[in-house]
């Protein structure tokens, strides 16, 4: 685990808020209730060991920047972390740190950062799931240097603070109340007894109550690319007044092993209901007649790609001849309800899948999406109902059998459900048989979910697709701990998907566990990054 | 998977020639649509892209528009061809320019044609799109530009046509995390209490500048 920070410097953060709040009026200055303080992250980055890792952090260095250890400056120990950039160079340095989310009490973040060019841009956030953006579980605190002045983002409005001097140490400290979303920021400049900020009861970045959050982050210019930036940060501390429990590392960098981390994650993934993807216009309803315009072609590709902008796709009248206009509307219906679907508003959904078969009763994926939502809203009956009513439509098409299966499982029949996925697959169905795979697997039938992978790394001719089964055989050969066949599986798979992170880091699990350290290392950090210098 | 990112960053840097580019090798590499050749030759090529720009058919106008916007660096050559085609009824080239106008640009009167486009354009797919770029592309404005881009999506809220309100707001909720309470569909009243809550906060962001 990285880093010991001296109890000095948590000293010094007590001592910070203590003057601060001296300072401010008796009204406002009512104490908090003293922090429990449980430690979730602690990097002074002395230690042998800064291992890279999800639940540690990612070092991502831009080309001709950097970011590594260094005992040029340091606040304390001998050794911080140096973060540079060149503006231009299309990329950003940062350091991401990652914690157990929080999502109520106060958390306390301590850091200490040194700039050598004050009027170069730098920035630190405090962020929840949804990363590094404004609005609820975004960006909760966010501080700059801008034009050699902190500016702190708050309530969505860059704020400036005191000015920044080049090569002296400032301490900085936030208390941020989640469940009000407000903080505390007390900076605190080398050689003052004073603190240079010192404010209470701060609306947080975007104003968001109960804003989660779970990562830090020390970067340089990640939106325009103009800052030559460096600045070292030292003895980082995040703490909770919660008494919670933080796990321990059971590897480098990380609580969980990457092959536990994924197989959670699919797990996650099977038992969120999703939409099946429309393999033809026919399941969307459209035919030759309205599709004959090459406009409404460019138009359902938009509407059916990523979901990133999907807010903004809202197929016109104007610009669509009336001829599509319906099919068109249906689509992207049909692509709302999918991402209300994904997002666990399972009602919306099945309104929003209603309201496409509406508008295009030939389209027969929205029935069978409708049945899915059913499912994930508990209603099994009705969505019985409505799968008999739409049988005779599907034949033997395997997403009929994929739903078919899920509905067996959500009424507890894992078998029946098992049966239904197996027979797809043997009918030469993939996306069955991944669903099958998966099912064997959460059942604890290894040796066959392994078996099924194997056949069909061998029956599939795509680079990507074979290296997916041979990814899964290694996962069922790792379950059983047949931990070199897992190694040789997850190489032969990493040969044919040389970029697959999922590969890569479960080749560090393998090492790990095989006690190869260096390549554990190698490979973690390919992904992760490394503090060491270059 | 950005450290892969950053991986591949770095290899196409290693590729800056030595030497200037060999004519035609900046064609090639659009029509190739190799952007890690562009890039390779950096910010200085922009003048040239623009001219290339100039010179096109529209097929090429909004492949090098989406060249533009992939690149996202600053030129004013570039906005001035771009600027050119902010109204032009080809759908794809329109929806292209409107796109990378923000990732080349820092001027307000590249604000200024994105909210006349989003309030003001006939087809309502135009409006929507510029709607969008006005969210997420207005990559180069300083906190000063962005009173002026707030105060022109504070006006439309007030908009008559109810999808230019819904989608002035939306950018307002993309642009700052917050929606003070403004429903595009609601009552005049409640609409105009949200409106002024905006604006107080329009107020104070204009402060602190």
């Amino acid at each position: 685990m990285a880093g010991r920070v001296p109890l000095a410097a948590l000293a010094l953060g007590a001592a910070a808020f203590a003057a601060a709040r001296a300072a401010l009026p008796v009204a406002l200055a009512a104490p908090r209730e003293p922090p429990a303080a449980t430690v979730l992250v602690r990097y002074g980055f002395d230690d042998e060991t800064v291992a890279t890792g999800p639940d540690t952090f990612a070092v991502f260095r831009a080309a001709h920047g950097g970011v590594a250890l260094t005992s040029t400056f340091r606040k304390s120990g001998y050794r911080a972390v140096e973060i540079r950039d060149v503006a231009g160079n299309g990329d950003f340095s940062e350091l991401q740190g990652y914690f157990p989310e929080q999502r109520a009490g106060l958390v306390f973040a301590h850091f200490a950062l040194l700039t050598a060019r004050p009027e170069e841009e730098l920035n630190v956030a405090l962020a929840g799931p949804r990363r590094f953006q404004l609005g609820k579980d975004g960006i909760a605190f966010w501080l700059s240097t801008r034009d050699g002045r902190f500016v702190h983002v708050s309530d969505s409005i860059p704020k400036k603070l005191a000015p920044v001097r080049g090569f002296v140490w400032y301490v900085v400290d936030v208390a941020y109340d989640v469940d009000r979303g407000v903080y505390d920021l007390t900076i605190q400049e080398e050689g003052r007894a004073e603190p240079i900020v010192a404010l209470r009861d701060q609306p947080g970045a975007a104003r968001q109550p109960a804003s989660a959050v779970d990562v830090f982050s020390f970067i340089s210019d990640p939106m325009e690319d103009v800052s030559d930036v460096t600045y070292f940060v030292d003895d980082v501390v995040i703490t909770t007044s919660r008494d919670v429990t933080v796990p321990p590392l059971v590897a480098p960098g990380r609580r969980k092993l990457f092959v536990d981390a994924f197989a959670e994650y699919r797990r996650m993934q099977d038992a969120q209901p999703r939409c099946l993807p429309a393999t033809s216009l026919e399941d969307l309803g459209m035919g030759p007649h309205e599709t004959a315009d090459p406009g409404v072609l460019a138009m359902l590709e938009d509407i059916l790609a990523s979901a990133t902008r999907a807010e903004w796709r809202e197929p016109s009248k104007d610009a669509t001849p009336p001829v599509a206009l319906a099919g068109v509307r249906a689509a992207a219906q049909w692509r709302r309800g999918c991402v209300a679907l994904e997002e666990g508003r399972a009602a919306i959904a099945l309104e929003q899948f209603d309201g496409a078969a509406g508008l295009a009763p030939r389209g027969r994926i929205y029935a069978l999406s409708a049945a899915l939502a059913l499912i994930a809203l508990g209603r099994n009956e009705e969505a019985e109902g409505r799968l008999e009513a739409i049988a005779g439509d599907w034949s033997d098409d395997p997403r009929f059998a994929i739903v078919s299966a899920r509905l067996a499982d959500a009424r507890g029949d894992v078998a029946g459900g098992q049966e239904t996925l197996r027979a797809a697959a043997q009918r030469g169905d993939g996306r069955a048989a991944a669903r099958y795979y998966s099912s064997l697997l959460w059942d604890g039938r290894w040796r066959e979910a392994g078996e099924l992978a194997a056949a069909w790394a061998r029956r599939t001719a795509g680079a990507a697709e074979s290296a997916a089964w041979l990814e899964r055989a290694g996962d069922a050969a790792f379950h059983l701990r047949e931990i070199a066949a897992a190694r040789d599986l997850y190489e032969e798979a990493g040969r044919a998907a040389p970029e697959e992170a999922s590969i890569v880091l479960k080749l560090a699990d393998v090492a790990f566990v095989l006690g190869d350290l260096d390549s554990e290392r190698r490979y973690r950090e390919r992904y992760y990054g490394t503090l060491d210098p270059p | 998977m950005k450290s892969l990112r950053t991986l591949a960053f770095v290899a196409a840097a290693l590729l800056v020639p030595q030497f200037a580019p060999a004519a035609g090798t900046l064609e090639d590499a659009v029509a190739a649509d190799d952007l890690s050749v562009i890039k390779a030759m950096g910010p200085s090529v922009m003048p040239r892209l623009a001219r290339l720009y100039a010179a096109g058919d529209e097929e090429r106008r909004q492949r090098l528009a989406t060249v533009f916007y992939r690149l996202g660096w600053k030129s004013d050559e570039a906005r001035s061809a771009l600027m050119k085609d902010v109204h032009t009824p080809n759908q794809g080239l329109r929806l292209s320019v409107q796109y990378a106008l923000g990732r080349v640009s820092d001027d307000v009167s590249v604000v200024d044609v994105l909210l006349d486009n989003m309030q003001n354009d006939g087809q309502l797919l135009f409006r929507d799109k510029a709607a969008c770029a006005l969210a997420y592309d207005q990559v180069h404005l300083t906190p000063a530009q962005k009173v002026h881009l707030f105060e022109g999506l504070i006006r439309a809220l007030d908009d008559p046509k109810p999808d230019v309100r819904r989608i002035s707001a939306l950018v307002l909720q993309i642009q700052t995390g917050q929606d003070k309470g403004f429903r595009f569909a609601g009552p005049p009243e409640a609409r105009a209490r949200a409106v002024e809550a905006w604006r107080q906060w329009l107020a104070e962001y204009r402060s602190q500048l």
